[in-house]
Formats: structure tokens, sequence, C-alpha cells
């Protein structure tokens, strides 16, 4: 028995070495007093209208930054009722479950330690979910905000940044009738518009990835907000630069997908077909191949899409649709009215040198030698994408009519 | 003990000596030297504690012996009906032949008063009968024996065992007699391969205590070792089996238990033939099994019993109980206060709701319920019965909703711990489901510490704390490290009994084999003809040709 | 049990859980930078190199079946030399552990524990070590081929994940872009240096079943290594492209975070991979405390090498505890690999060579 003891006593001095360790929890913070931010929007103010600084981090004067306005989204324990609501909690909804608060800053970072200074509890981004940029700030620059999520772990690759039409902090203050938090709300739109084909994933994280490839832009999505309660998705806002440059047109997200083959289609075409009068097509599948060549010292890109779609409506009753070779007429026509979709997005992206469609990376992938000579920096790519030649073969194909012939 | 020393001493001599077979073989006949077979049948039965060789005067006249096992033999009859009218001197003797063949005939003629019996003259059938509840009779210059069927197994209520229930299986449990434990082994295993050593244990006590193994079956070594360590036991008083079990273990500092107890003489025998060796002790109903592994914990006779598939299913679900009891609460603390980014939003969000009035962190707050809950099972237990049912209920129900609505606790919480403590409940093995209970309170600790980290910290240490711990030499993670594919079969999913032919190889076993290689798995042919009327069928005799047992 | 347990199986178990450790975070950035859309390549070609130290340890290990390096060495080269070497190989491994733990802990505080100090997190793990280190190595090698599944399952869940996600453009053309001899032979040193593990098996040797095998042990465990970090690389390179890659501080982490399963089930992975990590990290650590105390002992020539283990954990507390910063910290772990790649290929060189010098000069004798 003696031994036993003797080969223990380690362990029992081990044991004694531990116990310094408890006396701290260092980290340990318990759920509900952790100021859980689910949701940022940030405006870019206009001199001359912003309170007075804060002077949180640093003196007054001694930096010249311009002034920016961060609203936050924090959940508030309590007022999120566990489980499924019932019918008859209908009462308590009326109490805000999150707690709105607006502070002014010169980066982000300035803003939420302004942020902290006002509420109790410690504030984490751990469940930071959306964040929405006003159009005016993402056409200053986001180097900022890429720098400070990019670094700071607790963000997620997965959240969502838009872009919004206006200001951006109206949008924290939404009160949608279907979720009891509104970021969450914006979070399951986005969700379920990638699901049902009507968005790519374009989550922050592959927003950086796009940005820091050389042959690459990013887009972030494009929201307005329509009647107090309702986020409308507009479209991409693309980027040249590190800044956005533009927007597109709902419409141009489908053609955006289409030439990505992007699978889910989830888009309509309404045209004005010849002989059928007005015709809605809904797009169910794509397939994009994409090839490169270089023409006369230029790369030329050629994409082959192949789009698999449904009739959805036809509104001329007295022309049916009711054969194979009717179809193959509206076929032929839609892809002209296609091409003139695909072609408008291509033109204003090269016009604004912001390639979102990453055909400076294919360049790189299959053309290294051209790309080695003539690409020093992404800044090339930008220069050069405007004058590259983008040509697509479009193969439509409209499967099914639904359950009426005519 | 020295007695327990000298068994261990023989016994090792045995082993040095010889390679003897354990019966002798086929056709060596009963000779007609009295003395020299009874030592021929001493060699076989001889370290058997109940066997009994009497010697005595034939009708006062002639030398003979009878011999039996006292553990399944009638003593009371024997008296009566074989030793009395034996030893009693006839008033003439000249009635009685001088022939053997015919003082034989006599004796079972006129003699003896036993319904059941018969002679034999082969040797090697003779243990054997023996064992199976009969009384030989040897008598010098006869070259053959007589023997009376003198059975009876002790029937004194026998009860289904409390701790150990299952729902199809034998419903007999071990009662506190060693006579009638070992009686309950010998009904169940009827070979003369069957050793029982007993030996006093206990200085003031004297307990007797019984060393049972299959010759033939279980590993010399391991046996040898068994009777050193019990050899090496001096102590005052051996009241249960587990004092032995204390005294022999390897690791005494180990939370797991390294011995397996059990109450039922089922799964004893299951051990035995596995090649296992087990202890019983005079006074306790729990026999020892050793060597005993991590994986006997989660098992139970119901796998065997019932078909494959259904027995593999629920030793998982027994697995991921044990799992559930041992890390639910840690990992709920971890994530609650150390890393609440790994609940979706929505529920992150609506479990702050539920926390948000109660007044303790979450470690003390899963500390008090897990502790409070502990306190109930054990009132519980002492508790009699008739009450104890209820107030577990009442105390489960209404502590914890009273809990929940006076905000000493989340409403979650009480789930964990609901969960935690039915899920300990599924591991059939009460010790070592104790162990893993109250590990799970370091854990709980540590991920207070250190969160996730803290917990995967005491894994670790746990795991590493398995992998070096060993029962009787055997590697307690056996089969799973080192890994032994063999016996994989018998470890997570119970395989079909058919394709387990062989006996736990750790276990090294002199007779490898337990199902013979020709016992069939499927059967195809058509007994029942299509067209035939089944009702006129007679039942067929379908099962006879299915190799039962092992 | 006889006296020589360890199957080959366990002994290609023991070699892949010790390499497997805290490189893998960070390295698919070094192997960016190095080949850019090429890493995988380059990951790759580490191998050849990492297999030249290895195929003299174990030929020269081959030859003397029942004993250890450190003890053959001595009469092969010397006692004098030998033990100088054997010292270095202590003074390597300590110190590797120190700084690996010193990684690890880099990592804990600055994504999990942000207020925990780092002297609590290493020390826990470094204690957990010194503990499991008191056994013989057979029990050593049953540590290491238990959690051999524990580590690969959660890296190859994750990589099957993330698969999806791969834009196979981002590892196009598979030579790179910018890949230069110079930076390709950095690359292709890096990557070597993570395979110093392999040393492991002069411990093995004399308790294999079949010591003959240990060159098969030990190529298909380099095999199965190579193919995970290839793999790791890929999908890390793939996900992010090579210039995101580069901008991240743990790539494999980033690809953690950035997977999810199950529709929002399990959103973050990056905490759940740290903690399996940790499963990696303490076998890796636990292999070279060993080692170090190991040899150690060997080199005093003491009966135990418990006694040793608690001796040298002050020191190996204290040598992870010597950068002052993270980019420190970084340099000294690429410094002490280099190090240890050029020590653990030229000294089982030099008892190889002089094995084979005295065998032939044996045999014409």
């Amino acid at each position: 028995m003696n031994t036993h003891i003797c080969r223990s006593l380690p362990l029992f001095l081990v044991l004694l070495m531990l116990t310094p360790l408890l006396t701290g929890c260092w980290d340990q913070l318990e759920i509900e007093d952790r100021a859980l931010v689910l949701g940022l929007s940030i405006d870019k103010v206009a001199e001359g209208t912003h309170p007075e600084d804060d002077q949180v981090t640093h003196l007054k004067d001694t930096i010249k930054l311009p002034m920016i306005r961060v609203t936050a989204q924090i959940a508030v324990p309590g007022r999120v009722p566990l489980g499924p609501s019932s019918g008859e909690s209908g009462g308590t909804g009326s109490q805000n479950p999150v707690w709105v608060v607006q502070v002014y800053g010169l980066t982000l970072d300035d803003a939420m330690n302004n942020l902290q200074q006002q509420i109790s509890d410690p504030r984490y981004l751990i469940h930071l979910r959306v964040i929405i940029i006003s159009e005016a700030f993402a056409r200053s620059s986001l180097e900022d905000l890429n720098d400070y999520l990019r670094r700071n772990s607790e963000v997620r690759r997965q959240t969502w940044m838009l872009v919004s039409q206006g200001e951006a902090y109206k949008f924290m203050d939404v009160n949608p009738p279907l979720q009891r938090v509104p970021t969450l709300y914006i979070l399951s739109m986005m969700e379920k518009a990638v699901e049902s084909g009507k968005f790519p994933a374009d989550y922050l994280g592959a927003y950086w990835s796009s940005e820091s490839k050389w042959g690459q832009n990013g887009y972030l999505p494009y929201i307005e907000m329509r009647d107090n309660k309702n986020i409308f998705i507009k479209g991409l806002a693309y980027f040249s630069n590190g800044v956005m440059v533009g927007s597109t047109i709902p419409i141009e997200i489908g053609a955006f997908m289409a030439i990505k083959g992007i699978d889910v289609g989830g888009y309509s075409v309404l045209f004005e077909s010849k002989a059928f009068g007005p015709i809605m097509i809904k797009v169910v599948k794509r397939f994009t191949k994409g090839s490169v060549h270089i023409v006369d010292g230029k790369p030329q890109i050629t994409y082959k899409i192949s789009l698999d779609a449904m009739l959805d409506e036809h509104l001329k009753e007295s022309v049916s649709i009711n054969t194979d070779a009717k179809l193959k007429v509206i076929e032929a026509e839609l892809k002209e009215g296609l091409s003139k979709i695909l072609n408008s997005l291509i033109d204003q992206t090269q016009k604004k040198h912001s390639d979102i469609l990453g055909t400076g990376e294919k360049v790189r992938a299959f053309k290294p030698g051209f790309w080695k000579a003539n690409i020093h920096s992404k800044n090339d790519w930008e220069l050069l994408y405007s004058k590259i030649n983008i040509n697509f073969k479009l193969d439509l194909n409209i499967r099914r009519i639904g359950l009426k012939i005519e | 003990m020295e007695d327990w020393k000298q068994k261990y001493l023989s016994f090792k001599e045995k082993q040095n000596k010889q390679q003897f077979s354990a019966s002798p073989a086929k056709e060596v006949k009963l000779g007609i030297n009295l003395k020299q077979n009874l030592q021929d049948i001493q060699q076989v039965l001889g370290e058997d504690g109940d066997l009994v060789v009497r010697q005595f005067q034939l009708y006062g006249r002639q030398d003979a012996a009878i011999i039996f096992l006292s553990s399944v033999v009638d003593e009371n009859q024997l008296h009566e009906y074989v030793l009395k009218p034996l030893m009693t001197e006839p008033e003439d003797i000249s009635v009685i032949p001088s022939a053997m063949d015919a003082l034989a005939d006599y004796i079972w003629n006129m003699t003896v008063h036993v319904a059941k019996g018969g002679r034999l003259s082969e040797l090697y059938a003779l243990p054997g009968t023996i064992i199976q509840g009969n009384v030989a009779v040897l008598v010098e210059g006869m070259n053959q024996a007589l023997y009376f069927s003198l059975r009876q197994i002790e029937k004194r209520s026998i009860e289904q065992p409390q701790t150990e229930q299952i729902i199809r299986g034998s419903r007999e449990g071990f009662i506190e007699n060693l006579e009638s434990n070992l009686s309950l082994l010998r009904y169940r295993l009827q070979t003369p391969d069957f050793r029982v050593q007993t030996c006093p244990l206990g200085v003031r006590t004297q307990s007797q205590a019984a060393v049972c193994f299959i010759e033939g079956i279980a590993e010399p070594r391991l046996i040898e070792e068994v009777l050193r360590r019990l050899s090496l036991i001096e102590a005052d008083s051996i009241i249960d089996a587990g004092y032995i079990e204390q005294f022999i273990e390897d690791q005494p500092l180990s939370p797991f238990p390294q011995v397996q107890p059990t109450e039922r003489p089922d799964k004893t025998t299951a051990a035995l033939l596995e090649g296992r060796v087990i202890i019983l002790v005079d006074g306790s109903p729990f026999s020892l099994i050793v060597p005993a592994l991590f994986n006997q914990f989660f098992q139970t006779l119901d796998d065997y019993n019932e078909r494959f598939i259904v027995g593999s299913l629920i030793r998982i679900i027994r697995l991921i109980a044990l799992m559930f009891s041992l890390f639910f609460p840690a990992l709920y603390v971890a994530v609650i206060s150390f890393n609440p980014e790994l609940m979706p939003t929505e529920f992150a969000v609506a479990i702050s709701g539920g926390r948000a009035g109660v007044p303790f962190p979450a470690v003390l707050e899963v500390l008090i319920m897990e502790i409070s809950m502990e306190v109930l099972r054990e009132a519980t237990i002492r508790l009699p019965q008739m009450i104890g049912g209820a107030l577990s209920i009442v105390g489960v129900l209404v502590v914890g909703q009273a809990a929940v609505s006076a905000g000493l606790s989340s409403p979650t919480t009480v789930v964990i711990v609901a969960l935690t403590t039915i899920g300990s409940f599924a591991t059939p093995a009460y010790n070592a489901a104790i162990a893993l209970r109250m590990l799970r309170f370091p854990l709980i600790l540590l991920a207070g510490l250190f969160g996730l980290y803290g917990v995967m910290i005491g894994t670790i240490f746990i795991v590493n704390h398995l992998l070096f711990l060993e029962s009787f030499g055997v590697p307690y993670m056996i089969p799973y490290m080192p890994a032994k594919i063999r016996d994989m079969k018998d470890a997570l999913v119970r395989a079909p009994l058919w394709w387990m032919r062989q006996r736990p190889s750790f276990l090294n076993a002199p007779d490898p084999t337990r199902l013979a290689r020709h016992t069939p798995q499927t059967y195809t042919e058509k007994i029942f003809t299509e067209e035939g009327d089944l009702d006129e069928q007679p039942p067929h005799n379908h099962d006879a040709g299915r190799g039962g047992h092992r | 049990m006889n006296n020589r347990p360890i199957t080959t199986m366990q002994a290609v178990a023991v070699i892949v859980s010790t390499i497997i450790g805290i490189g893998i975070l960070t390295f698919p950035r070094f192997m960016a930078e190095a080949g850019d859309s090429g890493a995988p390549m380059v990951t790759a070609s580490g191998i050849f190199i990492a297999f030249i130290g290895f195929w003299f340890t174990a030929s020269v290990c081959r030859k003397f079946p029942n004993e250890t390096l450190f003890i053959f060495s001595r009469r092969l080269v010397g006692a004098g030399l030998a033990d100088f070497l054997t010292g270095l190989i202590v003074v390597f491994f300590a110190f590797s552990s120190g700084i690996t733990m010193r990684q690890f802990g880099e990592v804990c505080v600055s994504v999990i524990f942000k207020k925990t100090p780092i002297e609590a997190v290493i020390l826990l793990m470094l204690l957990l070590g010194c503990l499991s280190i008191r056994r013989n190595i057979v029990k050593f090698t049953y540590i290491h081929a238990f959690y051999l599944p524990l580590i690969l399952l959660p890296v190859l869940i994750i990589i099957l994940v993330s698969l999806k996600e791969i834009d196979v453009l981002n590892l196009l053309p598979v030579t790179g872009n910018q890949l230069t001899p110079r930076k390709f032979t950095t690359g292709m040193l890096t990557s070597a240096s993570l395979y110093q593990g392999t040393f492991i098996l002069t411990l093995l040797v004399p308790f294999m079943k079949k010591p003959q095998k240990v060159m098969k042990a030990g190529a298909s465990a380099l095999l199965l290594i190579v193919s995970i970090y290839v793999l790791i690389v890929i999908v890390s390179v793939g996900m992010f492209g090579a210039q995101e890659t580069l901008l991240l501080f743990y790539p494999t982490l980033e690809t953690a975070r950035s997977i999810s399963l199950g529709a929002g089930l399990l959103e973050r992975f990056d905490a759940i991979f740290i903690i399996v990590w940790v499963i990696s990290i303490f076998t890796t650590i636990f292999s070279n405390f060993y080692m170090a105390a190991y040899a150690f002992k060997e080199l005093a020539r003491f009966q135990d090498h418990r006694l040793v283990a608690s001796f040298l954990l002050p020191f190996i507390f204290g040598s992870s505890l010597l950068p002052d910063n993270v980019f420190q910290t970084y340099d000294i772990a690429s410094a002490t690999a280099m190090f240890g790649l050029i020590l653990l290929t030229f000294y089982p060189f030099l008892l190889w060579l002089t094995a084979t010098i005295r065998e032939k000069r044996g045999r014409s004798a």
C-alpha cells in the first residue's frame, strides 16, 4: 500500500500547484451579462452636423479623421421570451427586445469604445450577424472597417455586410412584424434569398476574399428601406479600388448569377414577344463555363451559359403556346433579351473598372504567362478589365410550362 | 492467510510440474485398488473444497468409500438411506456374497434405498457423475463404482437481484450462503472442468472464500495471480466481497472499478466461460469478476439474450447516456459562460432571456442543482421502498419547478441536470456509474475555470488515466486500445453469437474456441411446401440443429 | 504481454499524431507566401527533404533493433560526441516543446481566452503532459494510438465540409504565378521542418514487434501526413485565394470559422476546432517532452525518466515565456524548426555513415 501513496505523492503536489488557478475565472462571463451586438449600421456624417467628439480614445484634435455614426442593436436579455411564442403573448411584444444605441466616432473601433462607455455590460461582437453601411460611407473608404473586422476574432466571416441607399441607421430601428429582432429579420431575409437563388452567398468573408484577389473586385448587397419596415434588395453594390463605384438594378443580380453559374435559379424575366405577347420566364437552373483566349495581346473571355427555364406567365390568351416549335421561338427571342441584360451589367462594370465577375482570376489561372508579363498590381487589372472583350454564348431551354396548356 | 498461501504455492507448483489434462483418458477403467481409484478421482476433483471422500467399512468388514460434492448433495438423505445401511453389519454375515459382482448386486438390490442411480466402470465418467449430484460408492477390490442420485440444489428464497435488473434472462440472484451460490453455479456449469477452491479468509471472521474458474479456459497465470493476491491478505475481517475487492485491485486511487461485482449467477457463468476468474465469499451475495475492463460497464446480459441488432442498439444508447452523464453539464457551463458564440443567435438571445434573473453564474447554478440531485438520489436509496418512489418524483418535479419560478435556476439548467441524472442511471454497472457521475464535478469546475479548454484538459486527463489503468495485467481499455479487432465484435456493438466464435483474446484462454465452426447461421431449407395446409403440419423440429449454447 | 508489444500500426499512429500539431494552423500562410496558387505543390515537396532525415534515422535504428539511439550512438561515435549530441537533442526537444506551447497559448489567448493569462493556459497543458509522461513507452504508444482518430476525424470533417466552398480557380495554375526557385526552396524547407516528429521512432524501435518494419511504418506515416497537409492547404487556399490567405494569421482556423453545418446548427467551428486541436497539441507536446526527458535520462544515465520530467518542466515553461511578442514567437519557432531539421538530418546521417563503415570494415576484417 505504501508504494501507492508514494506514487501518488507527485499527483497531490501537482494538484497543490493547480490551486492558484482556482483564483481566476478570467474569461467567464455569463451570457446574460454580455451585451450581444446583433447588428451595426455605419453612416458617414457630414462635416459640422455631428456632436462633440467624445474623446474616449484620444485627445481632441490630435488626429484628423472624418466622423462616422455607428448605430448598434443590442439584445436585451429577458425581453425575448424563451421558446416558441404563444398566441396570447402579443402583449409583451410591444416591449422592444433590442436596445438601439447610437454613437459617433472617428473609426469603428473608436465608436465601439464610445459605445462601451455608455452601456454597463461589456459588448461582444460574437453574435454580430448584419452590418449595414450607407452608400455614402461605402463610396468613401472601407479600409477602417475591413481592418477592424478582420482583426477582431469575435467577428465571423459569415456576417452579412449590406450597403443601404440613404441613411443606414434607420435599418436598426425597423419593426418587422414577423421576427422579434430586426437584425434577425434582415439576416433571415438574406439567407432565404440565397436559398431561393435571389442572391449569391456574398458574406463578408467572400467579399474580403474577392477584394484581396488581384483579378477580382468585391460586391455587396444593395438594399433600400420601404414603408419603414420592409427591406428591398435593390441590386449589387460593386467596388473598385476599395470603394463603391456603382450599383446594379435587381434583374442584373440574376444576370450576375447566370454568368457565375450559381445554381438554383431564382429570377424571372418578363419580356414582350412579337408573336405571343408579354411572357414571363422563370430561370430554374444555371450552369456556366468560361474560357480565356489571348486575342491581339488582350485576353478575351467567353462564357457559355446554359439556363433551364420554365414558362411562368403568358398574358395573351388568343395565341397559345402548345408546341415544341413555339417554345423554340420564344427561346430565341428570350436569348436576345437576356443578352441585353448581360451586356448592360458588363458595360457598366467595365466603365467603372469593377471586375465583380472575377474574369481576371480566370486569366491568372489559365494564362499565367500573360498575367505575369502584364499585371503587376491589382490596379493594372482594373484598368485592363475595361478594355477586354467578354462574349456570351447563351444556351436556353424552356423545359416546362406549368399545368396549363393553351 | 496460510491456507491461501499453500493453495497458491501448490497451484503454482502444479503448473510448473506438468501440463496435466483435466479428465483421465477415455480408455482408463476403474481398477480394483480402492486407494488407487480414489487418488485418480482426486486428481481430477481434488482441489474442489466441497468434495467429500468418506472412507468406511462396508458391512463392517470391507474397505469402501463414498465420494460426493457436499454442495449439491442432500446430506440428510445420504446419511439415512446410503451411509447407514451400508455401514450396518447384517445379522447374518453369510448372506453377503463374496464375489465382487454379486456384492455389487447385493448393494444395489438389498441395501441402498435410493431410486435413481447406476453403475459404471470407466474412470473418466466418474467425476462428471459426481458433479451432477450423485454419490459414488467405491469398494476395495471392485472394479466398478455404484452411484446414487441424491442431488439437491439449494432453494432458499432466491430472488431477483435488485441492483441488476434485466428484461430478458434468468431471475435468480446470489444469496448470502456460499454453498447455495456454488450450487447455483454448478447447476449452470455442469462440467468437471469447473474448479472451486475454498479456504477461510479473515483472521477472525474466517469467512469462507471461493475462487472459481474453469480449467482449460482460464489462463493459469491469471489464476495464479488471483491466488497470490488473495494469499497476501491478512485482514482481521472479511465482511463482504467488497473487502476483498479493495485488497486485490490494481490501482486503489482510481475512481474506476477494476473488479466487477455482480449479483447474477448467469453473468458470473458467462464471465467464467470467457476465461475470467471469479471470487465468492460466504456472507456476500456478490461475486467478484476479475479482470474487469471498461468495456464491461455498459454491457448487460440483455444484450446477449436479445437478438443482436436490438442488443447492439441498446448498447449504443447506453454509451450515449454514459457520455451524457459525464459531459453534458460541463459543456453547458462552458458554452453558456465562455463560448456563447457556439449557439445559434436566436437561441443565444433566448437563453440569455431565460437566465436573466438568475443570481448565480452558470457554474454555481449547475453545481447546486447537480449536488441537490445527488442528495435526492442518495436519500431515495435510504428511504423505505414505498416512500422512495414518491419522494423522488415529488422532489424532482416540485423542487425543479420551484427553483425555476423562484429565479434560482434557469429552465435550461433544469433540463440539463435532469438529462444528466437520467443518463447516469442507464449505466448498468452501479459502481462505474457512480465513478462517472462523480467525475463530472471536476469537469464542471474545469469548465467554469477554462471553458471548453478546461473540459478538454479534464477529458484528456481522464482518458489518459483510463489508458494507463490495468486490471490484473490486462489493459483497461482493451479492445479499444491496444486495438483488438477480434474483440471489437463485442464492444460498442454486440455481434451475432455465431460470429463470435472465440473467447476474448486478451484473456489468453488455453482453449479459445467457444462455438464450433460448423454451427449454422442461417436456414434456407423450406419445411412447409407452398400448397400444404399449415394447420395440418405437425410442429416441425425446426430448431433442432441450431447450436443454442456456446 | 511479451517484451515487444508495439505493433507497426501503433508506430505509424505515434509518428502521425506527434507530427500533426501546432503547425497546422499557420503553415498554409507560409505555403501561400512561397507558392501562391502553387501552395499545395510546395507543401508536398517538403516531404522529400523530410524523408532524407527520416531514412537515415530509420535505417540506423534498424541496424540496432534492441537499443535506443542514445545507447548505440556512444559505441558508434564515441561517448563524448554522442553525449554532446544527445544533449543538443534534449535542448532542442525541450525548447521546441516550450515554443510550441507558446504558439498554442498565443492562439488560445487571441481567439478564445481574451483575458486569461497565457501562463495559465500553458501551465495547465504542461502539467497534463508532465503527469502523463510518468509511464513507460508502451503506454506512451497507447495514448498516441488512441488519440489519433480523434485528431484525424475533425480535420477530415472540416476538410470535407469545406470542399464545396473551394473555388478551383484559386488553385490554378498549380505551379503558382510568382514562384521563383528561391521562394520554392524556402517553402520546401519550411514544409520539411514540420516533420521533425519522425525522430520519435528511435524510442519505439526497441519495443516494436517487428523492428525491421520501422521504415515502412515511417514512410506510410509521412505519406499520411503529407496528404493531410496538402488537403489543408488546398482547402485554405482554395477557399480564400492565395492573397487573402496571406492576410490571415491562422488560415486553417479561419477555414474552420467560415463553415457552418446543418443550417445554423453548428455555426462556428473555430471554438470546436481549437478544442479538438488541443488533443493534437497535447500529443505533440507529450512526444517532445517525453523525448527530451528520455534523452536526458540517457545522458545522465539515470534509471528512470520520471524525475527528469518534473525537473525539465520549469525549463520548458521558461522557454515558452521567452518571446516578447507574437512575431518574435514565430521567428524563434521557425529558427528552432530549422535547427531541428539540420540536427535531426545530419546526426542520423553521421551515425548511419559510421555504422555502415564499421559494418564494411567488420566484414572485410
